[in-house]
């Protein structure tokens, strides 16, 4: 089933244009079955399946409780790290702590980070003891627990062709999971490497982007009557609450 | 007219002299010879010596006695460090190379470092990152443009040193002594493995009065300490697993770029770390090279003796200065978390 979108992002129109199969971009004048929200929540259309929120800023405080929102969200969907899920979950349950490290290119988009890092770590494990240890005006680190792991998140301002990429490393004394992400826009494949006292396992190279992922996972809950989780939004109110959106 | 080859003179007959050194001076064999090694233990100090093709003792006198000594090398527990180099630098000695910590508290360091300043001896401590030539270009050109830390994050991941000692050499194990647990890991921690990374650290932050937010042990041996100095956070975490991987990184960012350092790990000699600079418009890769940071402060070393130059303890005293300022800081921080 193709699902119409509107064509209100320049970056979006152009993925969705490489998936003609499923989505069509359209004109004001036509009905959307997916509406669009800009990142500060502001509804530039809506939709009759479900809504791609583009690049969410948790700060507003726009997150709307609505069914089938995709968060369109730095390098949260990568499917490289959906993929990591079993290894993920073994991992930290031997796991000492827990080292994430996010790079954002403006300081405004810290929270951004810290949002996208919990909703990941939430899907793997409850979080809790969420605080902030250290804010300076161009870094932050952040502590808070994944299935009662301590988690020491970093999150670095900086602007370079890298991008903003996430690094993941759950620590134990017999294995060592590893993630490096891609900028969510690239299809750059996300490096995931588990070692353990036998050797290094490294998962299969995926060459498609977070956002492309994104878009994938939105239809299929828009046309097989499914429903995307609301753990964007549980995991802005974490970290609001934790003083990690100011 | 200068001396050709200078005759080293080891205190303490160990794995760092074992597996660090001597390989080093193996590499660098037209400028340096091994003369004498002492230890406490004396048949260590005769196999170890006997290996080398030196004389051995088990007094540090002995070794100061020993005109063949040109450098005396302090490889002993840092406890004693201090002392052994006064010790040195009384016995007017050509130079002094001590492995880092110079010491273990302030003022026994500013003592040796002062005495070594007032009598024109050379004193250089052994931290090697601090000399690795790549990591130091890397460093240079990020200085170069001037821009200012907001974040520095120094990850220390890896097996305990043994394996590393095996891989190096044929290493002489003495028997063991039951060494009590500590009552300051963290700070034991920090003299002993975050000291590494603290030089290169330094010169890229101003360190005025840091202040540490947080500290965490992690049993066996873990920590994880958050340290704030002007506007730059700096996160430093290390871990002993039992695992076949290592990750030895030094990462830096800026506005508007970051600098990667990876480094092998200590004892084995593999060569420089490796760089990864990144800005707006490129990115920039170099290392490793065959000179690690252990040959690096040899020559170092060597060349002071070779030019005669100005004697400065001024970086020494404030790279430890830094050293023992996170340790006492995060050990009571980690104190008031237990309490």
């Amino acid at each position: 089933m193709v699902l119409t979108i509107p064509d209100v992002d320049a970056g979006l129109t152009a993925v969705l244009r490489s998936l003609p199969a499923s989505y069509m971009v359209v004109g004001e004048d036509q009905p959307t079955d997916i509406g669009v929200r800009h990142c500060d929540g502001t509804l530039l259309r809506p939709g009759t399946r479900g809504v791609l929120h583009v690049d969410p800023d948790p700060t507003t405080a726009m997150l709307r409780d609505e069914s089938n929102v995709a968060m369109d969200a730095m390098w949260l969907e990568d499917p490289a790290l959906l993929g990591a899920h079993e290894w993920f979950a073994d991992a930290l349950e031997g796991a000492r702590f827990v080292q994430v490290d996010a790079v954002v290119r403006q300081a405004s988009r810290r929270s951004r980070a810290l949002v996208a890092v919990a909703v990941a770590l939430g899907r793997v494990g409850g979080i809790g003891d969420v605080r902030v240890t250290a804010l300076q005006p161009k870094a932050t680190i952040m502590r808070m627990s994944a299935s009662g792991v301590i988690v020491l998140v970093t999150v670095a301002v900086s602007d370079t062709v890298g991008g903003e990429t996430a690094s993941l490393r759950v620590v134990g004394t017999d294995s060592i999971l590893r993630v490096e992400l891609p900028d969510g826009a690239s299809a750059a494949p996300a490096s995931v490497a588990r070692t353990t006292r036998a050797g290094t396992e490294i998962a299969p190279a995926i060459y498609e982007s977070a956002r492309r992922a994104l878009l994938r996972r939105l239809h299929e809950a828009a046309t097989e009557g499914g429903r995307l989780g609301d753990d964007y939004r549980k995991a802005a109110r974490l970290i609001g609450d934790a003083g990690g959106l100011g | 007219m200068k001396k050709v080859c200078l005759g080293v003179g080891f205190v303490g007959a160990g794995p760092v002299v074992q597996a660090i050194h001597l390989p080093t001076i193996a590499r660098l064999n037209t400028r340096l010879r091994v003369t004498h090694v002492m230890d406490p233990n004396l048949d260590l100090a005769r196999q170890v010596g006997e290996r080398a093709g030196a004389r051995w003792s088990q007094a540090i006198d002995d070794l100061l006695d020993d005109p063949d000594v040109d450098i005396v090398v302090i490889c002993s527990p840092p406890r004693f460090h201090a002392d052994q180099v006064a010790a040195a630098i009384a016995a007017r000695k050509r130079a002094v190379l001590c492995e880092k910590p110079l010491a273990v508290e302030l003022d026994e360091a500013v003592r040796a470092a002062t005495a070594a300043s007032e009598a024109g001896i050379p004193l250089v401590v052994g931290a090697m990152h601090g000399y690795d030539p790549v990591a130091r270009a890397a460093l240079d050109d990020w200085l170069s443009t001037g821009a200012t830390a907001g974040m520095i994050r120094s990850r220390i991941i890896l097996p305990q040193n043994t394996e590393f000692e095996d891989w190096a050499t044929e290493l002489i194990r003495p028997a063991l002594f039951a060494s009590p647990l500590s009552n300051a890991p963290i700070r034991d921690a920090v003299l002993s493995l975050a000291v590494h990374d603290l030089p290169l650290i330094r010169a890229v932050t101003e360190a005025d009065a840091p202040r540490v937010v947080d500290a965490t042990w992690f049993e066996p041996f873990g920590y994880a300490i958050t340290w704030v100095t002007g506007e730059t956070i700096v996160q430093m975490e290390g871990f002993f697993h039992d695992l076949p991987t290592v990750a030895w990184e030094l990462d830096v960012y800026s506005d508007e770029s970051r600098l990667h350092l990876e480094f092998p790990p200590s004892y084995v000699h593999a060569g420089s770390a490796r760089s990864v600079a990144q800005s707006r418009t490129f990115v920039r890769a170099s290392g490793p090279i065959g000179d690690d940071g252990y040959v690096a402060e040899w020559r170092h070393l060597i060349r002071i003796l070779d030019e005669d130059g100005p004697i400065r303890s001024d970086g020494i005293l404030g790279d430890l200065h830094l050293v023992i300022e996170l340790a006492d800081q995060a050990q009571a921080r980690l104190d008031s978390k237990v309490a």
